[in-house]
């Protein structure tokens, strides 16, 4: 989804009121006594950042271009889903069956299931607890939803009912039901198959945090029992639905029959295809099916206008609110082009569709999210071609088709491997279509989302580590400027230090490789030292995981007429007094003093200049604290500017990368802008 | 001399005042000078050492301008809180040289320094209450404008389309609009008569209501122009300056020189308003003088 962009300011309440916990299965409560294999705790940061170092395996240029991908992902869990919406009640009510297979190399005694609803089903809950002071769903539940499991019965394990051993509440948190265990009467092999037959039943809160209903309108995500993935290990990667973070699941194939009201226009993850029964009388019944994806997202709304396009093979539909024909043409805009850069740079897109749902005003909470094959983007009717934001949330979102979608990290525990690396593609992206107004194009003023995601990165730069789980961060600030912002800036000053290609290439090498798996940082930083250096991978390990920082300054700037040296020089056995005497050429010499703050060290450039307009650039590495840099010419030395082009967006203070060696240059425009706009206003305000 | 077919026929007879025009303009530039030279003071901080100086703040893009905007949040704010404090300051004390300005286009004869501060202080008190007025009326159309908003926008939103919503919306806040361009048309109208006849805030708004009444379309029709054409003078004077750029000396010049012309322009358009507006009154005390029974005020 999209990050600081789309946060807003207002305290969550720490919900105190008390209650009892009601069951979130309907089952009987279990005992634990055959509980098997104990799950794993989530991992911690100390833990999660020793594992994201370990070093990766070589990718190799192969994954250079698109020969090597895989046709399909490794099918690891399959739903087959049939869910009735009752807009009267906005009660969602399924069943179906879940095969799984244990891809991992020990036997396993239990299964994970993520209750995600549960989050909204009272203030008890991990996500309406978390104080993480503003962002989406910051506005709280005005209407509680939750799921009830009624049944769950595993076919291969003798129709054993597993609600009756089912715990009923998140591990540690007898409050949460949103992360519950299920022990297995016997163990599953590895590579055995286990089919579960479910029943439940859903009730959806008002629309918070990308599910629910705003009147007639439903967005419906996290809205069905759903397995938690098994790693390779056996390590169950399984955790309750926090307020920051989002998702993480295993590839398979979903085939999901949704039977709705009449009239109501449907979108979903897939293809549509004909239903296996006819509707009911007063029902419209539609089925959706696709492999190769690890969730399922689907809306309804009695008031869709739908649009349709074709880019390139892949069936784009956009479900948009009547009279909002504008936006719905800049975001099939903005899909054309998407489709095409992100495939070219990222992999070919696989799928043969993608649903583009526009919610309606006072739906807000659904807008800029990304689901398989499914994206919701935002803007009104009305917005003016010259402000983005219809551009940027649908590029935003329509990336996380790539980074979510296809290279499936896990986005609790490593969130800037999606949302991070979304930004910064999404943001290279619109400034090579847009130019660099990417977010507004007024006479006078172009304003670029890199510039402004830089200054929300090094305002929080200090606070927490990029790299920790969504759920470590304290603020929603400190977690849209870390996660987006400052990992899109870390990308950048990389791209700006050692070319934007070579970044780019590793980026793309890592996609491909990756495409329908689920990579961690470390094959990440280990793409970055195969293309782009060693010095590069090192400087994006210590600026994600050790919240390294750098501060260039210019400090002081210098120069006087070459001459000869002065003083008393023994020659020849005597003692000579030397007074200085001007150089034959007339020159001058002089330094400047750059210093570096700070625990990165990127190579730079420095730049000198004459008053004569003579210019001389160096490169420094770097390295050291500090570095002078001589200046010899025929004028004076007149200013020293370190990296003049703006390449390093890490650098903390942009305002003292330059220095004079003497005086300041008047800041004539600024005041005179500032005189005529205080004209205008005072011709408004005066009588 | 042809005149601008748009603006109305009285209006020019403010160019007869360009003295006035230009003290007006000069004041109008002292205050803003005094807004500005914090704002200056702060990018000249932060960007003087640079060899391209405060000429990056325009670039594409805006990474300097954000980033002054970030390191000088302090001093930003400060100016800031400043400028509105010179602009309400301004506001009540710019009665002043308006009623020495409706003085000055409402009579003929030389205009000296002296003439105008005695014309603009006389008819203060008058004025000070007209203007308290105004403001209250205004803010409480602007409160019954924003309950009947939310009131039908939300009565409408169960029904209507985003569309249908917004437009019903923007059609109440436009008649609200109306009534507020109304209420600043008989203000102007009763200062006028404040200022030509020194008579009190009571009697003042009166008559202001009474010339009002008379042409009410007329009156709101002709503040629309002068409206109209002073948003079109600070438009093409964005989009000139835009396009012209600070890059170079030069350039910045030209932009410094457009962006003067359309201050100027926006100080003869007012003028040429309330020149309009004086007309009009004086039109109505011409006619109240031969109808006995409308001499109350």
């Amino acid at each position: 989804m999209t990050g600081a962009g789309r946060l807003r300011e207002g305290l969550v309440g720490l919900a105190l009121a008390a209650g009892s916990t009601a069951a979130a299965l309907a089952a009987p409560t279990p005992s634990h006594g055959d509980a098997g294999l104990a799950a794993a705790p989530a991992p911690t940061i100390e833990q999660t950042t020793t594992l994201a170092r370990t070093s990766a395996p070589p990718i190799g240029p192969t994954w250079d271009d698109d020969a090597a991908l895989p046709a399909h992902a490794d099918d690891v869990v399959d739903y087959t889903l049939h869910a009735t919406l009752d807009p009267a009640l906005h009660t969602v009510r399924g069943s179906g069956t879940i095969v799984w297979r244990n891809r991992s190399v020990v036997p396993v005694h239990e299964i994970w299931l993520h209750l995600y609803l549960n989050a909204f089903k009272n203030e008890r809950s991990v996500f309406l607890r978390e104080p993480v002071g503003f962002g989406r769903g910051g506005g709280g539940v005005s209407e509680f939803g939750y799921i009830d499991v009624k049944s769950l019965v595993a076919r291969e394990l003798d129709g054993a009912d597993l609600l009756r051993g089912a715990e009923r509440t998140s591990p540690g948190d007898p409050d949460d039901e949103t992360d519950v265990r299920v022990p297995l009467p016997r163990e599953v092999e590895p590579g055995a198959t286990l089919t579960l037959d479910v029943a439940w039943e859903s009730r959806l809160p008002s629309l918070v945090e990308r599910t629910g209903h705003a009147g007639t309108f439903y967005l419906v995500g996290q809205w069905f029992p759903k397995l938690a993935r098994l790693e390779r290990d056996g390590r169950w990667a399984h955790f309750p639905f926090h307020h920051l973070a989002e998702f993480y699941a295993d590839f398979g194939a979903y085939d999901v029959t949704l039977d709705v009201p009449a009239g109501y226009v449907v979108g979903a993850t897939g293809t549509s295809t004909a239903p296996e029964a006819p509707a009911p009388t007063g029902r419209s019944v539609t089925r959706w099916v696709q492999r190769d994806v690890h969730d399922f997202a689907w809306t309804a709304w009695d008031h869709f206008e739908q649009h349709a396009a074709d880019v390139d093979g892949v069936a784009v539909r956009v479900l948009a609110p009547p009279g909002y024909g504008a936006a719905v043409a800049r975001e099939i805009e903005t899909v054309r082009f998407g489709l095409r850069r992100f495939g070219e740079r990222f992999g070919r897109y696989p799928y043969p569709v993608l649903t583009v749902v526009h919610p309606p005003d006072g739906a807000d909470e659904a807008g800029g999210m990304e689901y398989p094959t499914l994206i919701t983007t935002g803007g009104a009717w009305w917005e003016p071609r010259s402000l983005r934001r219809i551009e940027a949330v649908t590029l935003h979102e329509l990336g996380h088709q790539w980074f979510y979608g296809l290279v499936a990290s896990d986005e609790l525990t490593h969130p800037f491997l999606d949302e991070g690396l979304n930004s910064y593609a999404e943001q290279v992206a619109l400034t090579e279509w847009l130019g660099p107004g990417t977010l507004a194009s007024l006479p006078g003023l172009e304003l670029g989302d890199a510039e402004l995601r830089r200054a929300a990165a090094v305002a929080v730069g200090h606070d927490d580590p990029v790299a920790q789980p969504a759920s470590a961060f304290v603020t929603g600030r400190d977690y849209g400027g870390l996660v987006y912002a400052r990992t899109a800036t870390i990308f950048a000053t990389l791209a700006g230090t050692y070319g934007q290609a070579p970044v780019m290439r590793a980026l793309g090498r890592y996609a491909r490789r990756f495409r329908w798996e689920h990579p961690t940082p470390a094959d990440l930083v280990g793409a970055v030292r195969e293309v782009v250096g060693e010095e590069a991978a090192a400087n994006l390990e210590a600026a994600l995981f050790d919240r390294a920082w750098v501060d260039y300054v210019a400090v002081a700037a210098t120069s006087r007429r070459r001459t000869t040296a002065a003083g008393l020089f023994d020659r020849a056995g005597k003692r000579e007094t030397a007074t200085a005497t001007k150089s034959a050429d007339g020159g001058f010499e002089g330094w400047a003093l750059i210093q570096r703050h700070g625990t990165l060290s990127l190579p730079v450039d420095i730049e000198l200049r004459g008053r004569d307009g003579s210019v001389e650039r160096v490169r420094w590495d770097g390295r050291g604290r500090s570095t002078r840099v001589t200046w010899t010419g025929p004028s004076e030395l007149a200013t020293a500017v370190v990296d003049p082009d703006a390449r390093v967006l890490l650098d903390e203070d942009r305002t003292n990368d330059a220095v004079r060696a003497a005086g300041h240059a008047p800041a004539s425009r600024a005041f005179e802008h500032a005189l005529y706009l205080a004209e205008v206003g005072l011709a408004a305000a005066m009588p | 001399m042809s005149r601008p077919k748009l603006l109305p026929a009285d209006a020019i007879g403010a160019s007869r005042r360009p003295g006035v025009l230009c003290a007006l303009w000069l004041l109008r530039a002292a205050l803003a000078v005094a807004i500005a030279a914090p704002f200056g003071a702060i990018a000249e901080h932060a960007l003087g050492a640079f060899p391209r100086g405060d000429a990056m703040l325009f670039e594409p893009g805006g990474m300097y301008l954000v980033e002054v905007s970030r390191v000088g949040h302090l001093g930003l704010a400060a100016a800031s809180r400043e400028a509105l404090l010179i602009a309400l300051v301004a506001a009540y004390l710019g009665l002043v040289p308006l009623a020495a300005e409706l003085d000055a286009l409402g009579r003929s004869g030389r205009v000296t320094l002296a003439s105008s501060l005695s014309a603009g202080l006389r008819p203060l008190g008058a004025l000070s209450w007209l203007l308290g007025a105004s403001v209250a009326a205004t803010v409480a159309l602007a409160f019954l404008a924003g309950a009947v908003v939310t009131a039908i926008g939300g009565a409408v939103n169960v029904h209507a389309s985003d569309r249908t919503v917004d437009l019903v919306r923007l059609s109440i806040v436009a008649v609200a609009a109306a009534c507020a361009v109304a209420v600043g048309v008989v203000h102007d109208f009763a200062r006028a008569a404040a200022v030509r006849t020194g008579s009190a805030a009571l009697t003042a708004l009166y008559a202001g209501a009474a010339t009002f009444g008379r042409a009410p379309l007329r009156a709101v029709w002709n503040w629309a122009l002068w409206a109209v054409t002073a948003l079109a003078v600070v438009a093409l004077a964005t989009v000139a300056t835009a396009r012209i750029g600070v890059a170079t000396g030069p350039r910045f010049a030209a932009v410094a020189v457009v962006h003067q012309v359309a201050a100027l322009a926006l100080v003869f358009l007012r003028a040429s308003w309330l020149a309009w507006v004086l007309a009009r009154v004086a039109e109505r005390a011409d006619a109240s003088a031969f109808h006995p029974d409308d001499r109350a005020d």
